[in-house]
């Protein structure tokens, strides 16, 4: 998706994580994604850093994160004024009523991805968006009410349903201390989403309810 | 009556301190033994101050009666040392705030406060002190409020521009005092002063936007390509509009803390953002203000100390702020052990001669000083020292040339106790300016007669109070330069050479004098010099 503010292009993607570019007449703009917690109208800086549509040197030309989760996020574009510094150019807030929505479930547990397509029903009802679910089970896909063929279409945000191998989740093993404050807002210790855990030490309900933000 | 080990094992300036009996026994920053700088050294673990401490004090880190870690922690290293005992974690501002007031000696109503880059949920805590109690009463999340401390992180990094691999040609957490020490060389733009303040801005209680790092770093890296970061003269002009910001701010701040809470009068600091000693001369200067207290390791460093100063004031032993006479709480070495690291070397030694060594420093010769326990916290007290007489300009030249450094900063007078108010114009926080924490402005009559340790734009100095209780030796030598020159100041620098933390055990010193880097080395009660 992109939407254009006078001559500048700003290109979003929430299908594989988040994902922002810009195209545009600066040397450089600041991207901002920050969460609001449950029942606060105060946002929390989730991560924050610059990037360019140019080739400059050591200059990302992607903001990205690999959130893929739901969670109540804003981003908030800046470019450099020269004579007033930060200015706020654009600010999106994550919603997908009246949107489609992917959702797709892996399991090989047939009641498994029927039990997880209800709570996704559960969440469309809720946020209101248009879900597309995907499941190996076809007698299962074609239960749902928005199943149709989208190729060819993008969706505002795909929601991944599922487990993945132990060691990529495992941030135990990670040293909190490498994420450091400065570089990454510390975005690990303030969270206020519980994500990410272990996910083999969860049930079906606690996997698709912490995904979907039940 | 409780042995107490306190430990810092975040980001950096990781350190650890021993509290026994409500009295502090050592202190030890990580870098001192790695030989490494906290700037240079990110996220190392406090393994040799740790064995360091041991090795002095014979007492086991899991013998210890109690010990107490402070977030952000290594829990793995704490874990690990505390061989399967008990320990807790306090908070990081807890810690700069506890470690300021126990050693503030102040009495009566104390308002503590501490503003860093951030160690743990928080940027700021605020504490209402009084009779050895602290009551936390305000403090700033880290997620939702702007940092001050990050904005001199994020331009100290970018202001000299970046190498290949786009790391700041200057450090963070290393080098803010560079970058300060410019500031008195440029001069207030109001575009430039807007550029930083659409960062970081202040209302009732409040700094704000959050992100302030991030941002810094999009302005910064903007202004560059924009060419304004170019010239020297153009990051004299950021630095100095960052510093009236930094001041601007502040002095907000403060004046909302007096309005809210008038009857605090003395005022307690910590954190990072407190190295500036620009800062603070401002904020001593407020007219409500009665005393001002720098914590002398306000870094990170001073945490592992505040930690296990806060457990002592828990279990009662500590009942009242400590008044200090030095914070040399490091290693020292008895003249047995002195006299057996200088057998690798070839020197005369001979006894030492206080009047000589006046007479020394009076003709222009760089004396290394080394004497007693090691200084915790960034300045060398009298104990790690490079003495040079004050009153020549060039001597900022000959020094840089000798310790191959860059300093843009002024270097810094030690001055005797009762000639402190001749020479500058305020006599207020002096229990603090016995650890060169605050800057004050030179009086006129002195300014050119102790040029080599006077900005010589702002004309301010960065003083140390030395009193003959304080430092008897270091007194008694300056009472003889005294009479040799009637200058009541001699010019104080850390003992050590470009990129290197301060000195801390003989050998160290000795090979300085081998290299030529001072004429001549007092160190004990002995002088030594190349043959």
């Amino acid at each position: 998706m992109y939407t254009k503010i006078d001559n500048i292009k700003i290109h979003y993607d929430f299908n594989d994580g988040i994902k922002v570019n810009v195209d545009g007449p600066d040397n450089l703009y600041y991207v901002e994604l920050r969460e609001y917690p449950k029942k606060s109208q105060i946002s929390k800086l989730i991560q924050g850093y610059h990037i360019t549509s140019k080739d400059i040197h050591g200059q990302k030309k992607i903001f990205q994160l690999d959130i893929k989760f739901y969670m109540d996020f804003e981003i908030l574009i800046y470019r450099y004024d020269s004579d007033i510094g930060l200015s706020l150019i654009w600010s999106h807030r994550y919603n997908d009523r009246g949107k489609l929505v992917n959702f797709e479930i892996t399991t090989n547990d047939e009641d498994e991805a029927k039990f997880w397509m209800s709570k996704v029903l559960q969440y469309s009802k809720t946020s209101g968006c248009k879900p597309i679910i995907k499941s190996k089970f076809d007698n299962l896909n074609k239960l749902t009410p928005n199943f149709f063929n989208i190729d060819g279409v993008e969706p505002y945000k795909t929601y991944k349903i599922g487990r993945l191998p132990k060691s990529s989740t495992d941030w135990k093993t990670v040293d909190d201390r490498f994420q450091g404050v400065i570089h990454f807002g510390n975005w690990k210790s303030i969270w206020s989403y519980e994500h990410p855990r272990s996910w083999n030490e969860l049930n079906s309900s606690q996997i698709v309810d912490d995904i979907l933000g039940l | 009556m409780s042995t107490i080990y306190g430990i810092y094992t975040g980001y950096h300036s990781q350190s650890i301190s021993l509290v026994k009996d409500g009295e502090i026994i050592n202190c030890l920053e990580e870098e001192r033994m790695t030989r490494l700088k906290a700037g240079d050294n990110h996220d190392c673990l406090p393994e040799k101050s740790h064995a360091k401490i041991e090795e002095i004090t014979g007492l086991k880190f899991e013998d210890s009666d109690y010990r107490v870690d402070v977030f952000p922690s290594h829990e793995l290293y704490t874990s690990f040392i505390s061989n399967g005992k008990p320990y807790e974690i306090i908070s990081h501002h807890t810690a700069h705030c506890a470690g300021a007031y126990f050693t503030s000696g102040m009495d009566g109503k104390v308002l503590t406060l501490s503003y860093d880059g951030g160690g743990h949920e928080h940027l700021m805590k605020i504490f209402l002190c009084e009779d050895g109690k602290m009551l936390e009463i305000f403090n700033l999340e880290q997620s939702t409020s702007g940092s001050l401390p990050h904005i001199w992180a994020f331009v100290t990094s970018g202001i000299m521009g970046y190498d290949q691999y786009m790391q700041g040609k200057w450090k963070m957490c290393k080098d803010e005092g560079k970058l300060m020490g410019m500031a008195p060389e440029g001069h207030y733009d109001e575009k430039i002063y807007n550029l930083l303040s659409s960062v970081i801005k202040y209302e009732n209680f409040n700094f704000s936007p959050s992100a302030t790092a991030e941002k810094t770093k999009f302005i910064i890296d903007s202004m560059y390509h924009d060419g304004l970061m170019k010239t020297q003269k153009q990051r004299e002009i950021i630095s100095y509009n960052l510093q009236k910001l930094t001041e601007d701010l502040m002095i907000e701040f403060f004046n909302d803390i007096h309005k809210k809470f008038p009857e605090y009068t003395k005022i307690a600091v910590a954190g990072g953002l407190f190295a500036n000693v620009k800062l603070n001369q401002k904020l001593n200067e407020l007219d409500w203000l009665d005393e001002l207290f720098v914590y002398p390791p306000m870094g990170d460093e001073g945490l592992s100390l505040g930690a296990a100063l806060w457990k002592s004031n828990q279990l009662g032993e500590l009942k009242k702020p400590l008044k200090l006479t030095s914070f040399s709480f490091g290693p020292s070495y008895d003249e047995e052990s002195i006299y057996e690291f200088s057998r690798e070397f070839d020197f005369i030694r001979t006894g030492l001669d206080y009047d000589e060594i006046a007479k020394d420093i009076h003709s222009g010769k760089i004396i290394g000083w080394f004497d007693g326990g090691m200084e915790f916290g960034p300045r060398a007290l009298g104990n790690r020292s490079l003495l040079v007489r004050p009153t020549q300009l060039e001597t900022h030249k000959v020094l840089n040339r000798r310790l191959n450094r860059y300093d843009t900063m002024p270097f810094a007078p030690m001055v005797l106790d009762e000639h402190f108010e001749d020479l500058f114009t305020t006599n207020k926080s002096k229990y603090s300016a016995q650890f060169m924490t605050i800057c004050y402005s030179t009086k006129t009559e002195w300014m050119d007669k102790i040029p080599a340790v006077v900005q010589k734009s702002d004309k301010t100095a960065r003083p140390q109070v030395i009193t003959s209780e304080n430092n008897p030796k270091i007194y008694r030598l300056m009472k003889q330069y005294f009479e040799l020159s009637s200058i009541p100041a001699i010019l104080n620098t850390s003992f050590n050479t470009h990129g290197e933390p301060i000195i801390e055990n003989p050998s160290q010193a000795f090979n300085h004098l081998k290299n030529k880097v001072v004429d001549k080395l007092v160190i004990g009660n002995y002088v030594y010099q190349n043959r």
